[in-house]
């Protein structure tokens, strides 16, 4: 079977990372865990691996030049594995040029979708981005919202688009290109032998329940969060309120949310948010034009 | 003339010459980059337009939009236009609806670096300055910081050797030299108030782009090469200080290698041997250090006095 790209895909604390410490543990399958530090599941917009791939210097390309020649790099990628390579993404999946999505899909195998909760995704993301809850939802419903669209000094890695969150999440849940598996974050938390193990099926590796069980437990959040407070986390934004690895529960927003936040989230993301059943823990009269 | 130039015969260069990493070059491409100079002999590197191949015979593609072949590389720019690299040609075809300002920003940036293997010197990606006898190379990836680290040290008193790249030659004893490009330092917008206490702001590299070129005055440039003493491995990280390590015995060399040009060319190039030689001859007899500064923190007095400070 020819190789190429999986992609772990999903909108910003939603769970990415916990799946990719999951996999890198599986993967290696040692009888420590694997360093938080040393995960090797690159993301997808990382600068250098661009220019490596393509010999540009992507530095003096805009946005939009850079972003039109980003499928052609993951073709070509893809193209030189020896073995499957998984590629964290936080873009959402949209097209570059008609009929080309920017992930390409000739280098493309399938994709993993996390989907985790707006509500939490919102609560996590205010301490990620040191912004408040108000400021991080109204990101959630822009349309047009990007990662690292500067205007200015370019970061390390390429603008992400990642859209609101209700249309990030359908743009890969319904992608025509190629196969998905969208796993919902609180699957993952309430069940995570059965979500990691369809995951594997997915990816073709074989499933191992007693590797499973230790990559699960290499990959627990208290572990994260021990080695994170040890050695610190290369991947927290560097002006993050705090730890990365901060709570990690699924319905934290009960505690956190006012009634006129989660209203506003309801109105923005509804329609998604009652596909993927995350409008059943909502009272009602929140919920005002998305009842079910 | 390598053979696989083929019909396409390089025209003899233009009136305009320059002086590069020690080189005279004949062009063809204005370039406000740059001083002319009148120069008797004929130049050791012309910049011509033209078409350029389609292939190289026996050619490699280790990137994308990059083919290579020993002593020779093509090189496209898409949208923009297409290089064609030996050791003593440069030759540019542009695209219709090609951006000047980018294929000039690609000649002195990628090119150069090509014809300056070529040529045999060991070239990393980043800045180089002068402090005191002190030669020091800035290298890491694009975004690491090393022209504002540069411009930093500069504006402190240092001067500077070059931008973007770091050209080593090794003299008849043997010994590493930092050579002197042309004076310009690249900034984005946030380092021009930095830099307007020691150099001329000429403009925009691209119409698009907030990034500036500044030509550095005469008493804030390096005329003639300089013993390259230091190798700083400049990396940004999201921690909230800077801290400076020494590195040591055979990660040098691996990490020299890693912070080199394009280093994925040099064995279609057939320089890979050489290029081997010459990390472990710097390794032997310079001084490598890893600087590790905040990525979204203005950290660059810290950064320039920890390096002024390290002798």
């Amino acid at each position: 079977m020819r190789k190429g790209i999986f992609w772990i895909a999903s909108y910003p604390k939603s769970g990415n990372t916990w799946f990719r410490a999951f996999l890198a543990n599986y993967l290696r399958d040692l009888d420590v865990p694997v360093d938080i530090n040393e995960l090797d599941i690159r993301i997808a917009s990382r600068r250098s691996t661009f220019d490596s791939t393509t010999g540009l210097e992507s530095v003096l390309l805009t946005h939009d030049e850079a972003e039109a020649l980003r499928p052609a790099c993951y073709e070509r990628f893809a193209a030189e594995a020896e073995n499957d390579i998984y590629l964290k993404i936080h873009d959402a999946c949209y097209e570059v040029a008609p009929g080309c999505p920017l992930v390409s899909i000739r280098g493309t195998r399938g994709a993993i979708h996390i989907v985790r909760n707006p509500l939490d995704v919102a609560v996590s993301l205010s301490h990620f981005w040191n912004m408040s809850i108000d400021a991080c939802i109204a990101a959630m419903e822009k349309s047009n919202y990007a990662l690292c669209n500067w205007t200015g000094k370019p970061d390390d890695q390429f603008r992400q688009k990642l859209f609101a969150w209700g249309a990030h999440v359908q743009s890969w849940a319904d992608t025509p290109w190629f196969p998905v598996l969208t796993l919902r974050y609180e699957d993952m938390k309430a069940d995570p032998a059965a979500s990691f193990g369809a995951a594997l099926d997915f990816l073709g590796l074989a499933r191992d329940e007693k590797r499973i069980a230790k990559a699960l437990r290499f990959s627990s959040f208290e572990e994260l969060k021990r080695q994170e407070e040890g050695s610190g986390f290369r991947e927290n934004n560097p002006r993050s309120r705090g730890r990365f690895f901060r709570d990690g529960r699924a319905g934290g927003w009960k505690d956190t949310l006012s009634a006129e936040q989660v209203r506003r989230l309801v109105s923005c993301h509804g329609f998604v948010m009652r596909r993927f059943g995350y409008l059943d823990e909502i009272p009602s009269e929140l919920c005002k034009g998305h009842e079910s | 003339m390598p053979e696989f130039l083929g019909s396409f015969s390089v025209a003899a260069p233009a009136a305009m010459q320059y002086r590069l990493f020690g080189l005279t070059v004949g062009s063809e491409l204005p370039s406000n980059w740059l001083d002319t100079v009148t120069a008797d002999a004929a130049p050791s590197l012309s910049i011509s337009y033209g078409a350029v191949p389609r292939g190289l015979p026996h050619g490699t593609r280790p990137c994308l939009f990059t083919e290579v072949a020993q002593g020779a590389c093509l090189h496209e720019i898409p949208g923009h236009g297409r290089l064609f690299i030996t050791s003593e040609h440069i030759r540019l075809e542009k695209h219709p609806a090609g951006d000047d300002n980018l294929l000039h920003a690609y000649l002195f940036r990628y090119a150069m670096a090509i014809v300056m293997q070529l040529r045999g010197c060991l070239v990393l990606r980043g800045a180089a300055v002068a402090l005191g006898e002190r030669g020091i190379a800035i290298a890491g990836v694009p975004t690491a910081g090393a022209s504002v680290l540069a411009a930093e040290l500069v504006g402190r008193g240092g001067k500077l050797v070059s931008d973007d790249l770091c050209v080593i030659h090794f003299d008849a004893a043997g010994r590493p030299l930092l050579l002197p490009s042309h004076p310009v330092i690249s900034l984005w917008q946030d380092m021009a108030d930095r830099a307007g206490s020691f150099a001329r702001n000429l403009g925009k590299l691209r119409q698009q782009l907030e990034k500036f070129a500044f030509a550095a005055y005469e008493p804030h440039c390096q005329p003639e090469p300089i013993l390259l003493d230091d190798v700083i491995a400049l990396e940004a990280h999201n921690r909230k200080d800077v801290s400076i390590a020494p590195v040591a015995g055979s990660k040098k060399v691996a990490q020299l290698y890693r912070l080199s040009f394009q280093h994925g060319l040099l064995a279609g190039l057939g320089l890979k041997p050489q290029h081997y030689r010459a990390c472990v001859a710097i390794a032997k007899q310079c001084r490598l250090s890893t600087l590790v500064r905040p990525s979204k923190a203005d950290s660059r007095a810290d950064l320039a006095a920890l390096v002024e400070a390290c002798r």
